[in-house]
């Protein structure tokens, strides 16, 4: 062959195949549309949550995502916007939940609870999935979610797979709850869903605050971020990546006759010998893929992005055998000052500020002071004066956290009535709860003006009884109509 | 009568605790510490407490121990990246920030310099101030660009000969450690003092705050400022931190130079200021911030106290008296 006819047999070779290249893709293409094309004309799979702390609400959001990079239409929805009707016609809807400790349903909920839970609808129509939160720790666990399930079913809809539960977070759950997500979509190729990223920031202050007390040691903490200026919102909550102290890795890793090795810091170290004696043995690198890490600490944030720095206020936990709590023994013992922390904040939208011009009344006990104190100070910096603050503690001379602050705030008059409730400084213990009664047409007259109630503080004792003292108060229709329209809101743990 | 400084304050110090003032002191890094305290906070638990910190600093940061983490990265080989401990990285973290904010008149990387001129732990290779043969390789070990740290994966990378030393901020961080850890024993009002660098918190059961008085360099003429008298400041959250050559100089071709490296030409600082003072919250800053003032000298320094509001004294030698200018921040602090 002559040098131009070889050359153009290989143009036509060449041709030839991108004809075949560009045959196989559009092919592909096609196929491909025609199977979403279904689907495109079926309502958008709807994702409804309801969020006690934000995680809930942040999980549904991440969900929608991820159905979303699989080209899936999707919606999502406060659980609480809901109707009978909107459910009967959703087609497929995923629903993501939380129950409180109390095993309620989450505050936003409560709406949903009895205008749509309280009938049984024909939901015949309709495929869902539940993913329930829930921490194990408490006795009605995932309750809620639970009772979500089984009023589906009663109301005739069809599950896509079995209800998943997720305790505290746990890892695998939420991974399990992914796949089914991949199989929604119809693709098994989903980007991994990550665990939590953590910021580093610098712990730069530590204080005791109530030396003396009867109660825990409680510590105010202040932290700094070590890279750009993190945006957040009062109500907002700071997620912990805890270490263990390097004393418990020596010790653990002594146990097993193995030297200093790393990795061990943020890896959760069984307690119990037989647990340890069953890992004897294993090179570090294998240990070290055995054993979970450990799980994440939540806490209230106590200050505004304007103070520069993110404070906490942080109860130390003791636990029965001596050891302290992993997340608090980490903050308030074993970090030293000017290391690195793992932080991440969390939006908590439903613990977020009233719209200004409404009247803000704030209730809590003990480390709950945080969230308030949050509160108070965007408060103040938006000018708006009419904030009244209920907290109690143990005793005036040992636990007033944050006294001088707070005496100032009422002598500038941003805090126009403070009442306080130390239990132990009287023969009766008198709460918060107490205060709040004795204070019955005072609070009355604020809910009047449009008042908004916020509760940060302990789940047991003070949430329930905080609750019962305001449905006693302001009737128990008047309290339903303030969960509702967002002028009754917890953060309580 | 003298002139008094009051920090600007975010709230007001809660009242004494307890009704008397106890104290402690002991020796650590060549010098001297000591801790008064207001309250019922027992010494000999207090005592095992600061000392427990103190030990922390010299374990991790002392040139001087051969064991410590600091010589260990000085020892470590080119291009290994070194686990440090949380406190040390805290530390190399903001005398990092400061040599940036600073355009290295604060430099963390200037271990063999030291060590050069013999104002280390070891004595000068050579007696009077070494040739440019032996300078030139020790700069170029050190440069604190050349440092690379991974705070949250607790390393830090050892480029190669690089030696660092921290003299110029551990005992500020010291101060500041010592003051976390009375803080956490629950002692609201306290004064800490390490060879200089001080730190208090709160009030005395008088009611009083911690006064404290800015040292003017001993055997000097009087001062020709206005008023010519001392400063006392009220530390309540407050540090100060003082960087001074007056101790320790030497001459050399009719100049007299001070103990002070500027880390930008490898020579020590020659000696027109007489010491530099520093009032900042943190003490480890208003340390490393009172050495990088003083290698920048008086003019420099000055604008750049003004431009990051850094309330600062300085005391400089004109004609044979001392001569003091103060920063917009310090002088706001006056009233």
């Amino acid at each position: 062959m002559s040098e131009p006819r070889r050359l153009l047999a290989a143009l036509t070779v060449l041709l030839l195949y991108l004809g075949f290249c560009a045959l196989v893709m559009l092919r592909a293409r096609r196929r491909h549309r025609r199977s979403v094309a279904p689907e495109d004309a079926a309502p958008a799979l709807l994702v409804a949550h309801a969020s006690q702390t934000g995680f809930a609400e942040e999980l549904a959001w991440r969900s929608a995502e991820l159905l979303r990079t699989a080209a899936l239409p999707v919606r999502v929805e406060a659980l609480g916007a809901l109707s009978s009707d909107s459910l009967a016609v959703a087609g497929r809807a995923l629903f993501v939940v939380s129950t409180t400790g109390e095993g309620d349903a989450p505050d936003s909920a409560a709406r949903f609870l009895r205008r749509v839970m309280a009938g049984t609808p024909d939901l015949s129509r309709l495929g869902f999935g539940i993913l329930a939160l829930g921490d194990r720790s408490y006795a009605r666990y995932c309750a809620f979610g639970r009772s979500l399930d089984a009023w589906l079913r009663q109301c005739g809809a069809t599950p896509l797979f079995d209800r998943v539960e997720v305790d505290d977070g746990e890892e695998g759950a939420l991974r399990h709850w992914q796949h089914h997500l991949g199989r929604l979509a119809g693709t098994t190729e989903l980007p991994d869903w990550e665990a939590p990223h953590f910021d580093a920031w610098r712990l730069v202050e530590r204080r005791l605050l109530n030396p003396g007390s009867q109660g825990g040691p409680a510590f105010h903490l202040a932290l700094e971020p070590i890279a750009g200026a993190p945006r957040w919102c009062a109500g907002d909550i700071a997620e912990i990546g805890p270490r263990n102290a390097a004393e418990a890795v020596a010790g653990f890793l002594h146990r097993l006759g193995l030297g200093s090795a790393e990795g061990f810091e943020d890896r959760l170290l069984p307690q119990e010998p037989e647990a340890i004696a069953a890992l004897a043995g294993l090179p570090p690198a294998e240990l070290r893929r055995r054993l979970p890490p450990l799980p994440h600490r939540e806490y209230s944030i106590a200050s505004l992005p304007e103070d520069g720095r993110l404070e906490l206020l942080v109860r130390q936990v003791r636990r029965p055998d001596g050891r302290l709590g992993l997340g608090s023994g980490w903050l308030t013992a074993h970090a030293p000052l000017g290391g690195a922390i793992a932080l991440r904040v969390r939006t908590n939208r439903s613990f977020h500020p009233p719209e200004p011009g409404r009247p803000l009344i704030l209730i809590g006990n003990g480390t709950g002071l945080a969230g308030l104190r949050a509160h108070l100070r965007a408060r103040r910096a938006a000018g708006q004066r009419r904030n009244w603050l209920l907290f109690g503690e143990r005793s005036r001379g040992c636990d007033f956290f944050h006294r001088t602050e707070i005496e100032a705030c009422c002598a500038e008059g941003s805090l126009q009535r403070l009442d306080l409730a130390f239990s132990r400084d009287q023969a009766e213990r008198i709460h918060v709860q107490h205060r709040l009664r004795e204070a019955a047409e005072e609070l009355r007259r604020w809910v009047d003006e449009g008042a908004a109630i916020y509760v940060c503080g302990s789940l047991e004792g003070m949430a329930g009884d905080v609750q019962a003292a305001l449905a006693d108060i302001l009737g128990t229709a008047a309290l339903k109509a303030l969960t509702d329209s967002g002028r009754y809101r917890r953060d309580v743990y | 009568m003298p002139r008094i400084l009051i920090p600007t304050l975010q709230a007001a110090p809660g009242r004494p605790a307890g009704d008397r003032v106890q104290a402690l002191d002991g020796a650590t890094m060549g010098t001297r510490w000591s801790v008064r305290w207001v309250g019922s906070a027992r010494p000999e638990v207090l005592r095992a407490r600061i000392q427990a910190r103190l030990d922390i600093v010299v374990a991790q940061m002392s040139g001087w121990e051969p064991g410590s983490d600091l010589s260990r990265f000085n020892r470590a080989p080119a291009g290994s990246w070194q686990r440090l401990p949380a406190e040390f990285l805290a530390v190399l973290d903001c005398a990092l920030a400061i040599a940036a904010e600073t355009g290295g008149a604060f430099d963390p990387s200037i271990g063999r310099l030291v060590d050069l001129w013999g104002f280390g732990p070891r004595p000068a290779p050579t007696p009077g101030p070494p040739g440019a043969e032996l300078l030139a390789p020790a700069r170029a070990g050190g440069g604190w660009q050349r440092l690379r740290l991974d705070v949250p994966g607790g390393r830090a990378l050892q480029p190669g000969g690089l030696g660092l030393d921290l003299s110029g901020i551990a005992k500020g961080y010291a101060v500041d450690l010592v003051a976390e850890a009375l803080a956490t024993a629950g002692v609201a009002a306290f004064l800490v003092e390490i060879g200089g660098e001080l730190r208090g918190q709160g009030m005395k059961p008088d009611g009083t705050p911690w006064w404290v008085a800015l040292e003017t360099p001993p055997g000097e003429q009087p001062m020709e400022a206005a008023g010519g008298e001392e400063y006392v400041v009220a530390l309540h959250g407050l540090s100060v931190a003082t960087s001074g050559d007056y101790r320790r100089f030497f001459q050399h071709g009719g100049r007299r130079y001070g103990h002070t490296l500027d880390p930008r030409t490898g020579w020590p600082v020659e000696e027109s200021l007489a010491s530099v003072t520093v009032l900042h919250p943190n003490c480890m800053r208003a340390d490393a911030l009172a050495t990088a003032l003083s290698v920048l000298g008086t003019e420099a320094g000055l604008h750049h106290a003004r431009r990051h509001g850094i309330a600062a004294r300085f005391l400089t030698r004109e004609a044979g008296r001392l001569r003091e200018h103060v920063s917009p921040a310090f002088a706001a602090m006056l009233d």
